[in-house]
């Protein structure tokens, strides 16, 4: 056998049983590194949406006082703001990865360094709201175990204050550790795979 | 582009499926993962259908498209381990039934199983007769880049064939 041989072979491959799909809508698409991101993408969002709409209710929850409940609605509004801003931002993200017109060069650094781009967008949206995080625990540890609040910051001792500085100064570096072990195993390990692709493609 | 409806599309593809086949037989190992891909493909290719300008060929767009989701698709999770094993299975020696060509082309599908992604690619498309220049472009490299890798697929192919015990 040659190349000749298989290319006349490969010629008369005509596979006249192929069905065609009746409906193009029913087709399941969930088997690209593209579409496990953005399906995982879009589970978050709508998780994210849903963690910002609970948070809302939580001084109506545990009743708190007037002072405290206004003081958590302006970190809430904060809070919610940077939010939105991230995930529109994410979700503008989400409509825009189809690219597979291009030459297949150009399709994989697009979408590779748009998938990176993105992971990068995501880790700092994890940073942005670990201070409001670690300040909505605080919040509740302090005035369920202690009945204090944060107005009352001043009854706390010296080595107590030390003790909190330490733990958000530790919280604020597991959130970087955890966010990225998160953002590699949702979807760096997808980037990877294209960019080994690209790899192969090199002279 | 005027809006094409579903259909159309359709029909237009069907036109087409036998080399979208082709595609997923040499992407994919196993007939459930070839039929996912095939699928995959015309999904893919229904939604890009708006993109496509009219400045190249029908074909020449269908074909990237083809490939660049090929190139970016995955195997199932649960397939990965039946595959490999079946890529180690031996190709069913003729009989009086079987045509030579079948034969060859059964070495063929189980050797490329072994290429890298990119490699699949210009093998597919030496085979479909694109020359160096419109290999190169359609992969987004240079046309000498082009000439180079076939050259070392076909040799890394015949090894692989002869390792089949299939003369070469």
């Amino acid at each position: 056998m040659d190349f000749k041989d298989i290319q006349s072979a490969w010629e008369k491959d005509n596979d006249k049983n192929v069905e065609l799909p009746k409906n193009l809508d029913k087709i399941q698409s969930a088997n690209t590194p593209l579409d496990k991101i953005k399906s995982n993408l879009k589970k978050e969002l709508w998780l994210q949406v849903f963690a910002i709409l609970v948070l809302g209710f939580v001084p109506a929850v545990y009743r708190y006082e007037n002072t405290l409940t206004h003081i958590y609605y302006l970190l809430y509004s904060l809070f919610t703001g940077i939010c939105i801003y991230y995930l529109t931002k994410l979700y503008i993200f989400l409509k825009r990865l189809n690219t597979v017109t291009l030459n297949t060069r150009d399709n994989l650094y697009e979408t590779y360094y748009d998938v990176r781009l993105n992971m990068e967008l995501y880790k700092t949206f994890g940073f942005a709201l670990s201070p409001f995080l670690i300040l909505f625990l605080l919040g509740y540890y302090y005035n369920n175990v202690f009945g204090l609040t944060i107005l009352d910051i001043e009854q706390l001792s010296e080595l107590h204050i030390t003790i909190l500085f330490v733990v958000v100064a530790v919280t604020i570096l597991l959130t970087g550790v955890l966010l990225e072990w998160w953002v590699h195993f949702f979807y760096g390990k997808y980037a990877k795979e294209i960019k080994a692709v690209i790899d192969d493609l090199k002279e | 582009m005027a809006k094409i409806s579903e259909t159309e599309f359709l029909a237009k593809i069907n036109e087409h499926k036998g080399i979208l086949y082709k595609v997923s037989k040499i992407y994919m190992d196993t007939e459930e993962d070839q039929s996912d891909l095939f699928q995959e493909i015309v999904l893919q290719l229904w939604k890009s259908y708006g993109s496509f300008r009219g400045e190249s060929k029908f074909s020449t767009w269908m074909y990237r498209v083809a490939i660049n989701t090929s190139i970016l698709y995955l195997k199932k999770e649960k397939r990965k381990v039946a595959t490999s094993q079946l890529t180690n299975e031996e190709v069913k020696e003729p009989n009086e039934n079987t045509d030579e060509k079948e034969l060859q082309l059964a070495h063929f599908y189980k050797a490329v199983q072994q290429l890298n992604k990119i490699d699949k690619a210009i093998i597919f498309y030496q085979l479909e007769g694109f020359s160096h220049k419109e290999t190169g472009e359609s992969l987004g490299i240079s046309e000498g880049n082009a000439r180079v890798k076939l050259k070392r697929v076909k040799d890394k192919l015949k090894e692989l064939i002869k390792e089949q015990g299939y003369g070469f």
